[in-house]
């Protein structure tokens, strides 16, 4: 009888198709298109800058001595190669086990958490340190900083203002986040 | 596996009701279910590389939405268990779905819903026409803890229906 009431629900629930998903597939091709050719557009453009940089240098018309094609290279490189490791990572993940997957979650929830927390407390105390050493160090020898133009001021202020809401929004989602999988993780261990 | 766009549309089209179906235990607002979908869509066509044929490409794709859907879900439409929105639209059945029926398919939704993520997944998986086995290895259990949860999952349905399940 039971097996009779749930072959009908299964039945139903089989039936039903609750979004288009052929109309999704779609823009999710098209997007991804769109995500390779700016990828794509991205990195060509990056990549001429650099060469103009290192022309430039080996012209003789900037006087880094190939530091800053150096130091340009690796700012393109460094992320290139960490947003592929993290995809990879992430890709694997889910086609892993599903408590893994949110064990891995909160994990990235919390390492969000921590750079939200950098944002918020880190720019403003380290600007407040660097200021502060600085001037401590000048003052050890025989130096006198003249006094900050108003707009270097302004500006600081305006970076911690920027740093410290984004941080401060950016941690209370991350703190939502990491409440949402160590709940998810207790619902799934408690049916286990 | 290389990453090919016509091997995802044919995954697309033979599993795509099944995905919704999965975005929907999840998800109450169609907006959101289609937000959810279009996620699992993004992470299968990444992750079609990883496919090895161990599995099947059906015991493959609910794994990942299973996966994408558990991390990726509001948190307002999961943990309030009002009741389910009426205008959930339905692009597979159309007229013929009569309201009885689809009165029983939407109050299967809301007592599903209901359940805890784990009995969720499986009931969810169960009523698809996964075999325990392939339950099992969808979620990375083994099949008696599928039996175990089913058993669970099928006593709160119960009750959820009031006795009946009808």
């Amino acid at each position: 009888m039971i097996e009779d009431q749930e072959n009908e629900l299964g039945a139903m629930w089989r039936a039903s198709t609750p979004v288009d998903v052929t109309l999704i597939a779609d823009r999710v091709r098209g997007l991804n298109r769109l995500h390779r050719r700016i990828n794509q557009t991205s990195f060509v453009v990056s990549v001429v800058i650099a060469l103009l940089i290192g022309l430039a240098e080996l012209l003789g018309e900037l006087p880094t001595g190939g530091v800053l094609f150096a130091a340009f290279t690796a700012l393109i490189i460094a992320p290139l190669l960490h947003h592929r490791w993290a995809k990879k990572r992430l890709t694997a993940q889910w086609s892993s086990e599903p408590r893994a997957m949110l064990v891995f979650a909160a994990d990235r929830a919390r390492a969000g958490l921590r750079l939200a927390r950098g944002l918020y407390a880190g720019v403003p105390i380290g600007i407040i340190v660097g200021y502060s050493g600085g001037a401590a160090l000048g003052r050890l020898n025989g130096v006198t900083a003249d006094q900050l133009p108003l707009w270097a001021l302004l500006a600081t202020a305006l970076l911690v203002a920027i740093t410290s809401v984004a941080g401060v929004r950016m941690a209370r989602r991350r703190s939502e986040d990491i409440k949402h999988f160590e709940a998810r993780i207790r619902s799934m261990d408690y049916a286990v | 596996m290389a990453r090919d766009d016509d091997t995802f549309k044919v995954w697309v089209a033979d599993h795509g009701g099944l995905i919704a179906r999965i975005a929907s235990t999840y998800e109450r607002r169609p907006a959101l279910v289609e937000e959810l979908v279009q996620d699992v869509l993004v992470a299968i066509w990444r992750a079609q590389p990883s496919f090895r044929g161990q599995s099947s490409v059906r015991t493959f794709v609910a794994r990942i939405a299973h996966n994408v859907c558990v991390s990726h879900v509001r948190r307002a439409d999961t943990v309030s268990l009002g009741p389910l929105d009426e205008t959930i639209p339905d692009h597979g059945t159309g007229p013929e779905l009569d309201v009885d029926a689809r009165l029983k398919r939407d109050k299967l939704l809301a007592a599903i819903h209901a359940l805890p993520v784990a009995l969720r997944q499986t009931m969810s998986l169960h009523l698809e026409g996964f075999s325990g086995a392939e339950i099992g290895e969808a979620l990375s259990v083994t099949e008696n803890n599928v039996g175990v949860r089913l058993a669970r999952a099928r006593a709160t349905l119960q009750q959820s229906f009031g006795g009946s399940r009808s």
